[in-house]
């Protein structure tokens, strides 16, 4: 038992060996296969690293429209949902939200359990009961008061236009308007008639899926009310307000102009805040830092708040480039900015009164060297450059290798902040864990001169001074590799890649629909990167583009489930 | 309930693509799950208890084989002691044969893999790597409790096909896999992990249906109006069920059957319940873990109280008969969690003693002292017992109590740390379903799923073709030693 723990990590370090990184693939596809091109070899290694999938060449360009499912509101969407239509934020959920491609709001993930229904049921009962206790929420959802078959109509058409996101059909009227018939009749006074039937609109499939209803020939536009669904999930994960739907409704949606008009008003909208929190927040990993373990006999200067900070330095960097529409991959080249004073001493900033802002400038700025990114990238107890240089390769560069095998050696690298770099250059004099580990390890021995919490080190507690100049392995546009040192170094191996741009456009499309990035959504990725290579686009021009396409306003109805 | 149809056989239909092989008689196959029901005995109840981490088999397995007097429980099962005669000691079972011709599972950061074999008897890597998923995607094998849950005679009987409870208040973490393998031992189908309630008041609130205080008219008119308003939501479903594509039928499908669910428990009336009505429960203060985390027990939370008013209300489950099947998880594999609420102990051949000093992390046990992840482990052998004693001492008819209709199977995926062999395995309770008690079985090396198997062929009379995968290519076989 002495030290097991000790070598597990180191196992977990350096044990993702795989002969097979010769065969590194995008979505389980040989590289370049995806596009066709590229010339990725078989077993060679160096090749491997430098292509990926959506570097080849230009294809047709126009999006195709690929099959899509219903989604559940998952709880991120649920609470934002409740708190916009009905003006309350719903009870914690504890539903089986699962997580696909990195983000929590693929339909395949989504299930409704029998003990998830029983929550939104409970959470429907308990929200209805608060807002209708509150007098101007109570006038939202009852816009008339007496208890004539018209007044009730008017409060089944406009609560349930807001909570299905369209209006109700003559059909489903009627089942609310029974309802609410019903229980009169069993002598339930007209506000708890009404109470329920409101618990029941919130209870709906109609209301806790975004349905689509299909097309059973082949592709056909979205109306203007699934337009307006679309477009606000994407920006703001909620329904969309009375504006947007009264533009459904005119059916202005249609036309280019009037949909950037609306694209503009939800960017402008302080709501539009959720896309940072939810797509940034899952792709850099800023949700997971507070829950992410540090061992506090390790760096006992770790707390809460910090690590609370530090998540929110990465959305706030990332919004940064946002909203000054610089350029996407300016994520990583980093634009000064200001944090909370309690990261300061992370970043060898002089001390600053708590509760004060401090600017970061430099290769610190941006989310290669935060230490939100340096900290995910780490144990608990100490720094991983394997880890490190994998999740650069996985996370922004889409290379998805293989993870390790079975059998492979267990390196036991001792204590905590004590050198790593021989024990990787020994790992990797072994041919079958060199495939992999060759390509990134030296991106994670660039950054070691950051700690298990990104804070800024000179040397290990050995004494052993810090080198982190490092020989990169090949790349497409640097087939000798690259001598770099350190965050600036790293950065220059990111930017550089011509697979960064695809990668952080997959990530967007991969959010943006809630669906797979593989086979034809592959292909509408390869589009949407096509036209960002006319000119750099900013992250709101990539949106746009992707809002005006086919992919994101027609609609094609999947016949047997993924 | 109106004339709505409720397509039962989905879920089976997925499953059984998924590998599981069972026979179902020709004609009960065809019917919808309600009148299948109808026809059967009420189901063994089954509870897989799963805790995290391990512990190596020098400290679980008791000395000697044998029956009665010829063996004695090991020291950190001492807490066991007064339902020895309602257990069996099963020592030998392993699922390496999931992973590897020879048995030999110790691979790369792979702690992952064994909660996730634990009760699906499958590797989930290979999963992927066959079906050619990445490394974000979720798959595993279906969970036997989840084959129980779809497949079993009468499951259909309670209003929940199955629950899981678990007590993980923090999170750990995931090692670049789906962290539902890490956070789930329960899998409905290979892409859907079946997740845990963790919050003591959401399980009350999903008793609440079932338990009714008394029958007055105040509570038969909310029964109605509750009623009236699902049977609403149900056919507001319908009028759209048409319009949507064949695989969002499906969604919608299961979103009809979770209502169901509900349905059912609220139109229960309250003679069904007669033996629930003093659910007088304490509810826990503020065990929300969406809203906050606890790394360890303070003043504000205190792991033990967690874990004593989950046991009563799985008792109080067992009770109303809100379900028959359970997976309880003790705590997360890698799980973060401090327990500072364990006192160390010190254990010889013939007990443990106190040592005063509370225990840290799983972790740092691991990289401590044996005798610290003992004590942990030890403590939470304790909470099961208290459980089963709970369990035991509601009658259930028949002289029989809730616990000798329960098969409780207590263990963990690993032994010595990322070890796959001796699994710390005791099999609790089940004697009125046919299970043998007061032993220790020693298997030798036997695949975990020849349990399974044998549970469900030789207990709740299924005919269970196959379960799981063996590389070594061993036949299932049953376990004979385990029944009367």
């Amino acid at each position: 038992m002495q030290n097991a723990r000790w070598r597990w990590t180191a196992s977990l370090a350096i044990g993702l060996s795989l002969g097979a990184c010769g065969n590194t693939s995008r979505h389980g596809q040989p590289l370049g296969s995806a596009s066709g091109g590229g010339g990725a070899g078989g077993g060679d290694p160096s090749s491997a690293a430098g292509t990926a999938g959506t570097t080849a060449g230009a294809t047709n360009s126009e999006a195709e429209v690929v099959p899509g499912d219903m989604h559940r509101l998952n709880r991120f969407e649920y609470d934002a949902t409740v708190s916009d239509v009905v003006g309350l934020k719903p009870p914690e959920l504890q539903v089986s939200d699962g997580e696909m491609y990195g983000f929590d709001n693929n339909a395949r993930v989504l299930g409704m359990h029998d003990t998830d229904f029983e929550q939104f049921y409970s959470a429907a009962g308990t929200v209805v009961h608060a807002a209708l206790a509150d007098a101007a929420l109570r006038l939202r959802l009852l816009p008339c008061l007496h208890d004539g078959a018209d007044c009730v109509a008017r409060i089944i058409d406009e609560d349930g236009l807001r909570l299905f996101r369209r209006p109700l059909s003559a059909e489903e009227h009627a089942v609310y308007a029974t309802l609410y018939t019903t229980l009169r009749g069993q002598s339930l006074s007209h506000d708890a008639a009404l109470e329920k039937v409101l618990v029941a609109l919130m209870s709906s499939a109609q209301f806790l899926y975004r349905m689509e209803f299909a097309s059973t020939a082949g592709a056909e536009p979205l109306d203007g009310y699934e337009q307006a669904t679309r477009l606000s999930y994407l920006l703001w994960s909620s329904a969309p307000d009375d504006a947007l739907l009264e533009a459904a409704r005119l059916d202005q949606l249609s036309q280019d102009a009037q949909l950037e008009q609306q694209l503009t008003r939800l960017w402008d909208d302080a709501r539009s805040a959720r896309f940072v929190q939810s797509f940034a927040g899952q792709w850099l990993g800023a949700r997971r830092i507070a829950v992410h373990p540090v061992a506090s006999d390790v760096s006992p200067t770790w707390t809460p708040a910090l690590a609370a900070a530090a998540g929110d330095e990465v959305l706030q960097n990332f919004a940064q480039v946002l909203q000054q529409e610089a350029e996407f991959l300016d994520i990583f080249r980093g634009i000064s900015h200001e944090i909370d004073a309690g990261l300061a001493p992370l970043y060898g900033l002089p001390p600053a009164a708590a509760g004060s802002r401090v600017t970061v400038s430099g290769e610190r700025a941006g989310y290669l060297g935060s230490v939100g990114f340096l900290t995910l990238t780490s144990f608990e107890h100490r720094t991983s450059p394997s880890l490190r240089g994998r999740v650069v390769l996985d996370n922004l560069l889409c290379l998805h290798l293989p993870s390790g095998p079975v059998d492979e050696p267990l390196l036991d690298v001792g204590p905590p902040n004590t050198s790593l770099r021989a024990a990787y250059d020994s790992f990797r004099s072994t041919p079958a864990c060199a495939a992999c580990h060759q390509l990134f390890d030296p991106i994670g021995l660039a950054l070691e001169h950051y700690d298990s919490i990104g804070q800024y080190r000179d040397a290990y507690a050995s004494g052993e001074v810090i080198d982190s100049h490092v020989t990169l392995a090949p790349w497409d546009g640097h087939p000798d590799g690259l001598e770099v040192d350190g965050v600036a170094g790293v950065v220059e191996r990111v930017v550089s890649d011509p697979q960064a741009l695809g990668c952080a456009v997959e990530k967007l499309y991969t959010y943006a629909t809630g669906d797979s990035p593989t086979d034809g959504n592959a292909r509408n990725v390869e589009v949407l990167l096509d036209g960002w290579r006319q000119g750099r686009l900013s992250i709101k021009q990539l949106v746009r583009q992707l809002v005006l396409s086919k992919t994101f306003r027609y609609k094609l109805a999947r016949t047997e489930a993924p | 309930v109106s004339g709505r149809k409720t397509p039962a056989l989905s879920r089976r239909a997925v499953l059984r693509g998924a590998g599981v092989a069972v026979t179902l008689p020709f004609f009960e196959s065809l019917l919808p799950r309600d009148s299948r029901a109808q026809q059967a005995l009420p189901l063994p109840r089954f509870l897989p208890i799963f805790f995290p981490e391990g512990i190596p088999e020098q400290w679980w397995q008791p000395r000697r084989a044998g029956r009665g007097a010829d063996w004695a429980l090991s020291s950190i099962l001492a807490p066991l002691a007064p339902l020895k005669s309602k257990l069996s000691v099963l020592s030998g079972f392993e699922t390496g044969s999931v992973f590897s011709v020879d048995g030999v599972g110790r691979a790369e950061p792979a702690e992952a893999r064994h909660p996730a074999a634990w009760l699906t008897c499958q590797d989930a890597d290979a999963l992927r790597r066959e079906l050619g998923l990445r490394s974000d995607e979720n798959i595993n094998g279906v969970s036997f409790d989840q084959v129980l849950a779809t497949f079993a005679p009468a499951v259909g009987q309670t209003p929940l096909a199955s629950m899981q409870l678990g007590l993980a208040t923090c999170k750990g973490f995931c090692e670049s896999r789906p962290c539902s393998l890490l956070r789930s031992v329960s899998w409905r189908t290979p892409r859907e992990p079946t997740y845990k309630l963790v919050d003591p008041k959401r399980v009350f609130n999903l008793l609440v249906g079932a338990v009714s205080p008394d029958a007055s008219p105040d509570v038969v008119a909310a029964r109605n109006a509750q009623r009236s308003v699902l049977d609403a939501v149900a056919q507001s479903a319908l009028t759209v069920r048409g319009k949507l594509g064949r695989a969002d039928q499906r969604r919608l499908d299961e979103y009809l059957d979770a209502l169901r669910a509900i349905e059912m428990r609220v139109t229960q009336g309250p003679a069904d319940n007669a033996l629930c009505v003093d659910a007088s429960l304490p509810v826990f203060p503020d065990v929300d873990v969406e809203v906050r985390e606890y790394r360890e027990s303070d003043e504000i939370y205190d792991r033990g109280r967690h874990a004593d008013l989950m046991a009563d209300l799985l008792a109080l489950t067992f009770r109303c008969n809100l379900t028959r099947i359970v997976s309880y998880m003790l705590d997360d594999e890698r799980t973060e969690f401090i327990c500072n609420h364990v006192k160390r102990r010190t254990f010889t051949e013939q007990g443990s003693t106190e040592t005063g000093a509370n225990c840290g992390s799983w972790l740092g046990a691991h990289r401590g002292s044996p005798d610290e992840l003992a004590s942990i482990v030890y403590w939470h052998v304790g909470k099961v017992a208290e459980l089963c004693q709970k369990l035991d001492a509601i009658d259930d008819g028949d002289g029989k109590s809730v616990l000798d209709n329960t098969m409780v199977f207590f263990g963990s995926g690993m032994s010595a740390h990322e070890a796959n062999d001796h699994l710390p395995s005791v099999l609790i309770g089940g004697g009125g379903a046919g299970l043998r008690g007061d032993q220790h079985v020693d298997l030798g090396k036997r695949p975990l799923r020849d349990l399974y198997y044998t549970l469900a062929n030789s207990v709740y009379g299924m005919n269970l073709e196959s379960f799981g995968i063996n590389r070594a290519g061993a036949p299932h076989a049953t376990v004979s030693e385990l029944l009367t």
